[in-house]
This record gives structure tokens, sequence and C-alpha cells, in this order.
């Protein structure tokens, strides 16, 4: 039998690679305590978990407002509780993402330089990032989205080159179904694909036919993510607009700061763009970023071919979408270069701009490849080394996108009443508005199944009007659900205080318990 | 034993009509072998037990006994669907239809050894479209000195006889008039055929049918790349009315999708391959120790597909296309379609008859692809109208009939069903769409989302089949053709005003 050599077989060496670092990252931020930093990170973890194990466990928990085929692939590993207290039930979907992810900027910077060595040069610009590194080791739904969005966009461009080959078109397309059910930035991606196949076939008049049926048959498959979560939401929430329109919607969120007066980029293109442009830059690093912008201008100056603007069209997708976002606010962005400092919060939301990492990461792979000399090559090489270690534009330490999970609005709390918690829960139901994210249930040692929360629907409107019914403790947050449903409601406090007994009180929570 | 089957039996053994040529033999298969019984004694009595187990367990417990019968389709239906996304994953995987290439061609007509070749061609009462069909001959690139073409006729259709006789046909085609007998079905004017067939290969077409003008070579050099337990290689079908109506576009789909993902797919598994109705060439010495076609099943072509398999030879599909009339008519198509539905029940009982002889031959494999080919394609086609009528009614009717339904629908399988329902139609309806695109007919690509009405009438269609296999399960419901003829322009070489004057 031929001996496997993995210098003959770039891929399996790179994947090989990409699973060390994968592994290697995971444990560093495991032992640092940072896989749930993020308040979202536990919050997703939470709702894989709740899918198996629950008051009323199920599929519906998968709920209405986050896309949910990243909590669907959590799914086999959050039954195991050590998988999920720590959250490397989504590191081991986040760490695949990433082998994924690295794979295809492989395969994309082969395709378009036909040169193996600018691929592995591609692929690790996006791994050896720090960002990606850290965001990879999280159940943050960012790297299952940029699997699926390169695998894509790898089959299309593949598709463009050889428009006779169907299985290209119908992998195209699968892997935009699958990026439109991890985030809503995938919703974006099938527009922008389906929008590539029209220009790719409109030089053509002739091949009208064509067209017609091939983008039915593509826009058939990765539409049908999109359809699919219309139907969810009004099957299960009643409105099939749910995800856009309930309060726990981002436009929600959105509107909150909107009143404050701290959304800066909202019907501001100069500022909407000027924000994604610095996040970009800020997750990628800035040599690295000028270095794919002058690789950029060559692969336009030496061919200005269609294909070669799809290829550019498709890559920038991720910056059109949230530009577009920015600026009718429907997301937010604050980073310190351009966030007033009078704002209450200078850092959020800055991992949006890890999206842009494949671009730079192709870009900067063909400028390198374009060198025709061995001592333009090596600067170069000099150049990303330089560039993967110093990111510029941020002044924490750590990666920026690290930093928002740590410092900056996206971390989650950890108050002293999830450690009194953690430390005197027995047994029984514990009533919490998790929405509110009064404390951490992975950290709080109740078990999942021991929660009623807004998802638990029969328990949580029963215990909201009798309290006692099933509740054993009851924690709330001045201004959450419970808060307002129970404590200041002056029909049902008196039932709180009758079956209830306050035993531990901050300025902001308070948890009851059962007497005796 | 019902008193028409004893008829059938007594005519077929001994003949009872009087006339010497009524007595001829017009099917070596045993009666056992064929689907001259709907059932055999074993599978009465499994079947009366199966009714009586169902009835019983619903008096003792009939939400159980629903509950479990649903769950046995779903997990039915989600092993259909996987089988066929594997089946149409492997057909692109694999490509594994036989190519035949230009230089392939070219060589193997530098030699000019072709063999002998007979051409079967029954017809019933298509006196309309034998003009066309002597074109669609003629046009054939074979030489013709190596062709046997026997028109196979019924005695009883006398204008199409009589029609024949008019034509100038060419010397290679002869008429051969099969005496009146019973059943009257194609498969056994097959037979009759077969029994004069001389040629060293043996090809089927049916009257409306207009081949490539290469297939015959194609099918030999098929035939040479193959080993010589492939006895059989099948030509891709497709339509030239394809356009005409909106039942023309949907089957023609339909037909890009078996044809052309489904059956390649069978292949790319060494599975047993339910042949098309035509353009199946065999060996014709391995064809008579096949014995022939059933006579009595109104699907024969299915049948000796299976049997081919169980006998341990293959089908192969290569690259060579037979145009033929899509059924432009609704109740044409709706009685065509009853036909075949019946016909795949008659095989699948036929061949259930000793399910055991699968293990014996070792050929559990095939045993599970038969289950669910012919098996399952029938069971779902039956089945499929009962769960629509469920789904809807629960929708209509949730908060009468909503906790009935999902009581009927624990957990697994409730995600199981609805997985199957979305996953599974999903998966279907975008076949076709792949089937149309891997034929260029891009402007059918969107009729695929109007395929559930289609589905609809092969429900209504498999039940109408059900009761015809108890009452008339010989009865063959004859397709009319020729719809096409004043709205389709054929291509020149096969138009029947160009075939007057054949040249030969």
């Amino acid at each position: 039998m031929e001996k496997l050599s993995l210098t003959k077989h770039p891929e399996l060496l790179l994947t090989i690679i990409l699973a060390i670092l994968s592994t290697v990252s995971t444990i560093y931020y495991f032992h640092q305590g940072t896989i749930l930093a993020y308040g979202d990170a536990e919050s997703h973890i939470n709702i894989a978990k709740r899918v198996v194990d629950s008051l009323t466990p199920g599929m519906a928990q998968l709920g209405g407002i986050w896309l949910p085929l990243p909590h669907i692939l959590m799914i086999p590993f959050v039954k195991w509780d050590f998988l999920w207290h720590t959250g490397l039930a989504g590191s081991i979907v986040s760490g695949a993402a990433y082998i994924f992810a690295g794979y295809f900027i492989y395969k994309i910077t082969n395709l378009l330089t036909g040169n193996k060595i600018a691929g592995l040069i591609g692929a690790f610009i996006f791994a050896l990032n720090q960002n990606v590194l850290y965001l990879q080791a999280t159940p943050m739904g960012e790297l299952p989205l940029l699997a699926f969005f390169l695998a894509s966009i790898f089959y299309l461009i593949k598709y463009f080159q050889d428009s006779s080959n169907i299985p290209v078109l119908i992998f195209a397309a699968f892997f935009a179904f699958c990026a439109t059910l991890s985030r809503y930035d995938g919703w974006f991606l099938v527009l922008f694909e389906a929008l590539a196949i029209i220009i790719f076939y409109f030089r053509k008049p002739s091949s009208f036919r064509e067209l017609e049926g091939k983008l039915i048959l593509f826009a058939t498959l990765s539409f049908l993510g999109i359809l699919l979560w219309f139907i969810w939401d009004g099957i299960i929430l009643g409105d099939p607009l749910y995800f856009t329109s309930s309060p726990f919607s981002a436009k929600s969120q959105q509107n909150s700061w909107l009143t404050k007066g701290e959304l800066p980029a909202y019907k501001n293109l100069s500022n909407s763009l000027a924000y994604y442009t610095v996040t970009s830059a800020a997750n990628i690093g800035i040599p690295i970023a000028i270095l794919s912008l002058l690789g950029l201008f060559i692969f336009l100056w030496q061919k200005r071919s269609m294909q070669r603007l799809l290829v550019i069209l498709l890559l920038s997708v991720p910056f059109t979408f949230y530009v577009a976002t920015l600026y009718i606010g429907q997301s937010v962005i604050f980073i310190p270069q351009l966030t007033p400092a009078s704002f209450e919060w200078r850092l959020f939301n800055v991992r949006y701009g890890i999206m842009m990492v494949p671009f730079a990461a192709v870009f900067t792979a063909y400028f390198w490849s374009q060198w025709r000399n061995r001592i333009g090559k090596f600067v170069t090489l000099l150049l990303i080394a330089f560039g993967l270690l110093y990111y510029g534009l941020n002044q924490y330490g750590m990666p920026i996108v690290l930093a928002d999970g740590t410092l900056g609005l996206s971390a989650s709390k950890h108050p002293e009443a999830q450690t009194w918690l953690a430390g005197h829960y027995d047994y029984g139901l514990v009533l919490m508005d998790d929405y509110a994210r009064t404390i951490s249930i992975a950290k709080s040692n109740v078990p999942m199944n021991n929660m009623i929360y807004v998802g638990n629907k029969p328990y949580w409107e029963d215990s909201l009007k009798t309290p006692e019914k099933y509740a054993r403790w009851i924690v709330m947050q001045k201004g959450d659900a419970i808060w307002n449903g129970i404590y200041e409601n002056p029909q049902v406090q008196p039932l709180l205080y009758k079956y209830f007994y306050k035993i531990y009180t901050s300025p902001d929570i308070l948890i009851f318990k059962r007497q005796a | 034993m019902s008193y028409y089957e004893l008829t059938l039996l007594l005519r077929t053994r001994e003949g009872n009509s009087g006339s010497k040529r009524k007595n001829r033999k017009y099917t070596d298969l045993p009666l056992t072998e064929s689907a001259f019984y709907r059932l055999s004694q074993t599978q009465i009595l499994a079947f009366s037990l199966g009714v009586i187990i169902f009835i019983v367990s619903l008096l003792f417990n009939w939400h159980a006994t629903i509950l479990i019968i649903i769950g046995g389709f779903t997990l039915f239906y989600f092993a259909d669907m996987l089988f066929s996304f594997i089946l149409i994953f492997r057909s692109f995987a694999r490509n594994p239809e036989i190519k035949i290439t230009d230089e392939a061609l070219a060589k193997a007509e530098k030699l000019n050894h072709w063999p002998t070749y007979t051409i079967l061609c029954p017809l019933y009462k298509e006196w309309q479209v034998l003009p066309q069909f002597v074109g669609a001959m003629a046009n054939l690139d074979y030489p013709h000195d190596k062709l046997q073409i026997l028109l196979l006729l019924e005695e009883n259709d006398r204008k199409t006889l009589a029609k024949a006789y008019e034509m100038n046909l060419p010397k290679d085609m002869k008429i051969v008039t099969i005496p009146d007998s019973r059943p009257k079905t194609k498969p056994k004017a097959l037979n009759y055929g077969l029994k004069m067939a001389k040629g060293e290969f043996l090809v089927i077409y049916d009257a409306e049918d207009v081949p490539e003008p290469l297939q015959l070579k194609k099918a030999i050099l098929a035939f040479a790349k193959t080993n010589n337990d492939t006895v059989c290689v099948q030509a891709k079908l497709n339509f030239y009315n394809p356009r005409q109506n909106m039942l023309t576009r949907l089957f023609t789909a339909e037909y890009a999708l078996w044809f052309d993902l489904i059956l390649t797919g069978l292949q790319s598994i060494s599975a047993p391959i339910p042949l098309g109705g035509t353009s199946n060439h065999f060996r014709t010495v391995y064809l008579r120790r096949l014995l022939g076609w059933d006579a009595y099943n109104v699907t024969e072509d299915c049948d000796l597909g299976i049997r081919i398999a169980e006998r341990g030879y293959r089908t192969a599909i290569f690259d060579s296309v037979t145009l033929e009339e899509a059924n432009s008519r609704v109740l044409n198509w709706f009685h065509q379609r009853t036909r075949w539905i019946k016909g795949y029940l008659q095989t699948y009982f036929v061949h259930m008859r000793h399910p055991g002889q699968y293990w014996q031959n070792g050929q559990k494999y095939n045993f599970a692809v038969f289950q669910l080919v012919v098996g399952g394609k029938t069971f779902t086609t039956l089945v499929n109208s009962f769960m629509w009528i469920v789904t809807i009614a629960y929708f209509l009717f949730r908060p009468q009939a909503g906790h009935l339904i999902e009581s009927f629908f624990p957990g697994p399988i409730f995600y199981l069903a609805i997985f199957s329902l979305l996953a599974g139609n999903f998966i279907y309806i975008y076949a076709y769409m792949i089937g149309s695109l891997r034929r260029e007919q891009y402007d059918l690509v969107k009729y695929a989302f109007l395929v559930p009405f289609y589905w609809a009438g092969m429900s209504l269609a498999s039940w109408v089949a059900l009761y015809e296999i108890l009452i008339q399960p010989h009865y063959w419901a004859k397709t009319i053709h020729g719809f096409h003829l004043q709205k389709v322009n054929l291509p020149p070489a096969i138009s029947p005003t160009t075939t007057a004057g054949a040249p030969y």
C-alpha cells in the first residue's frame, strides 16, 4: 500500500494542523475560563441544552429569534453536563467549523491562484488570526456561518468556471442553505449569490432558459432555510416575522439604543462605512488588511473579467451586509476608535469584523502569489507574520474579540448571587427570567430541567400567576419579567410572601426560597 | 381460484377454444412464477393472519394499534427518502451509465462486424403511429441485412393489420400475426416474437418509439464493455412532445428523474433494475434462459428486471435515448399509471412468494432493494393520500382533532415524520429539477413545483390499481398513442410523411 505522504496531500496536512490549533486554543481558553465569556455564548449553549434537558424538552426550545443550525449541531454534545457547564459542546462545533472554514479558504485561494502554497498561506492567515482562534473556542455562531459561507462561495466560483457542473451548483446551494440557518448574514449571502448567477448569465442573453433553470435550482434549495424559518416562527410562535418583531429581537434592542441617542451609524452612510471598516481592520490587523487591499488591486488590475468581479462581490458580502444593517439600525457596533467617550459603552459587537478575515486571507495570499522573485515572497511572508502578531487598533493586550467578551458590553455578568446560588441550591424548580440573564444557569449548579423560564410556557405562565405552584426557588432581577410580574404585582406579591421567604438580597437581585 | 382464472389456466394448459393455433403456449414461465395467481397459498394465509391480527389489535387497543402502524409508515417513509437520496447522490458521484464515445464507435465501424439483431415491436390498435415507427426503423444506423424487425400484431386488430399490409414495408420488417388468445397483453406478444427471433441480440421498441439512430451499435458496444453476466442494457427514455401541455411537462420531468437519477443510482449499487417498457436490449440466448416475459404481468418489464437480478444477472443503463410520446391526456395517463402500479403490485407479490430464497441465494441486499424500489414505491404511492389527508386535517381541524392526531405522533415518531415530510417532499421535488437540468430541459425545471398535484393523481391511480388487481388482474389498459401527431413537429428524418418511399 502506498504510504500517505503529507507533503503530497497538503489538504490533509492542513486539516491536521488546523485540528491541532483548534484543540490547543480551546484548551488555552478553557483554562483561562473565557469560553463562556460572552453572554450570548451561554445563551447559545443553553438553547441547545433545553432541547434535550428541560421541563418541556423538544425542538420548540430552539425558539424563534436566533437561527437554529448551530444549536442543532450542539445537541449531540450538550447531553453531557460537563460539556454544557464548560461550554465545550459549543467549542466542538465551532472548532469543527474552524477546520472546515480554513480548508475552504485553502480551496478558494488555490482556485484563484492555482498555487497550493498560496492556498496554505491563505488558510493560515485565517487560522492564526487571534480573534478567530478565540471565537472558534466558543459556542458563538460566527464560525459555523463562516464555514458554510466559504464552502458555498467555493462551489459557486467552481460553478462559474464550469457551468455544466450541476453538482457544484447544488453544493453551493446546500451550504448557502446551511448559512441561512446559522446567522442572518447568511440571508444576504444567498441574495448576493443569486445576483451573481444572474450577472453571470446576463452576458449571454441567448442562455436565458439556462439561467432560469439554474437559478431556480439554486434558489429552491438555498432560500429554503429562510422559508422554513418563516414557517417555523409562524407555527411555533404564531408570527412568521417573530424574529424581527418580538421584544427579544435585535431590532427591539437597537431601538433602545436609538432612544438613548447611541446608534451613531443609523441612517448615516459614512458612519456605517467607517464603523464596519475600522471593526474589520481591528479584527484582521492593519498590516494584513493593507496587504489584502494590495492583493485585491492586483487581482482586478491583471484581468478585469466578470468572474473576478463576482469573486470580489461574494467575498465582500459581509461588508455589504454589516454596512447595510448598521445603516438601517438592525445592528450596532461600538469600537473605541469611533465611539464617542460620552457613550455608556465603547466596546460592543466588534466580533462582526471577523467575517472579513477570509476576504483578507484570500487576497493577502493572492498578493504573495504574484511575486515572481523569492525576495518579494519572503518579505511578504515576513509582513504577514508581523501582521499576525501586531494588530494595531487594539489597546487591550488581548484579542479585541476577547476584550469585547470580557470587558465590553458583550461580556456575561457574574453577580455574587450566582456564586451564592451555586453554593446553596439543593433541589427543586427554579423560576427565573433567563432572557434578562440574571445569573448564569450553566454556572449556578441548577440542572437545566429544573429551570422554569419563558420557554416552558405552561409552567412559566402558571408560575407568574401562582408562583407556589411549581417553584421552590425564585430568582429575580430589578426590571425583569418576574420582578414586574410577581414582586411588583400587588395581586401576586402576597402569594410570594405567603409561600416563600427572601433568602438572598442584593441591590439588583433577590432570591426567594419556598417555606418549609 | 376464480372462474376467470380457472378458464385461463385451462386455456393455457390444454386449450379449449377448438382452434389449434390457440393451443400455443405463450409463456414458458411456470405459472407459479408468474402473475397468473395473485397470491400464493402461503401469501393468502399470511395476509389473512395479518388482517386478523390487525382487527384483534384494534379491538384490544385501537390507539396503540394505529400508533404502531403510523410509526411503521413513518419509518418506511424515512427509509425510502434516505434510499432515494443515496441513489441520486451516487448517480452523480459515480456517473455509472455506460458511455459510448465517438472514438469507440468509429473504431467499431472500421471493424464492420456487427452481429444480428432482432427488433420486436408489439402493436395493438396503433395504426396511426405505424408510419412513424417505420420511419424511425429506417433511420437506424445499423446494417439492415443484419436486422430482423418483427411487427407483432394481434389477429383481432384488423385495422392495424390492414394498414401494415397496405404499407410498403422494408424487406427487413416482417408482420407477425399473433393468434387471437388471452391474455391480450404485450408480454404475450413478445414471447411469441421471441420464439421467432433469429438475432444474437434483441430489443423491444414500442410503436411510437423513436430511438437514437446509433442506439443498436451503442448497445453492442455497451455489452462489450460489460461482463457476461450483464444480459440486458437499457437505453434511457425521453419524450418528443415534452411541451405539449402541463401533463407532458411533468411526465417528462418524471422520466428524467427515473432514468437519469434513480435507475443509474440503482446501477451504481449493482441492484435490481426494473426495466422500462421499451429499449431494453438483450443477449437473446440469456433472455430465452430467463424464459422470456410473464404474459400475465401488466408490467412485464419490471418483473423481468427483477428476475434478471434474482438469477444472478445484471442490467446496465447506457447513454442512448429513445424518444416516446408523453401521455398528453389525463384519462389516458391515469389508465396507464393504474396499469403500471398494478403491475408493480403483481411483481411484488410474485417475487415475494418465496422471500427465503433471497437469503438462500445470498441476495439479502437485493431483497432489501427490491422492498424499497418495487414494494416501497408502490406502498408510498398508496399511503401518500392517507398521510396528506391526516396532515391537512390536522391544520384544518386543529381545535377539534389536533390532540387526537398529535397523540399518534409521540416524540421520536413526530420528528421523524416531520423530517420525512419536509425533507422527503423537498428531495423529490428537487430531484425532478435536477433530472430536467441534466437533460438540459431548463424550462421544465420550474414545473417541478407542480409535481405534488401529479403525485395526487398517482396516488389515486394506485387505489384504482389495488381495486383492479382484485377484479381484473390481467386486464391491460391499452395506452392510446398518436395524440401528438397533430401538435408536435418530429424531426424530418422520422416524420411519417417522409417514410412512404423508404429506400429499402
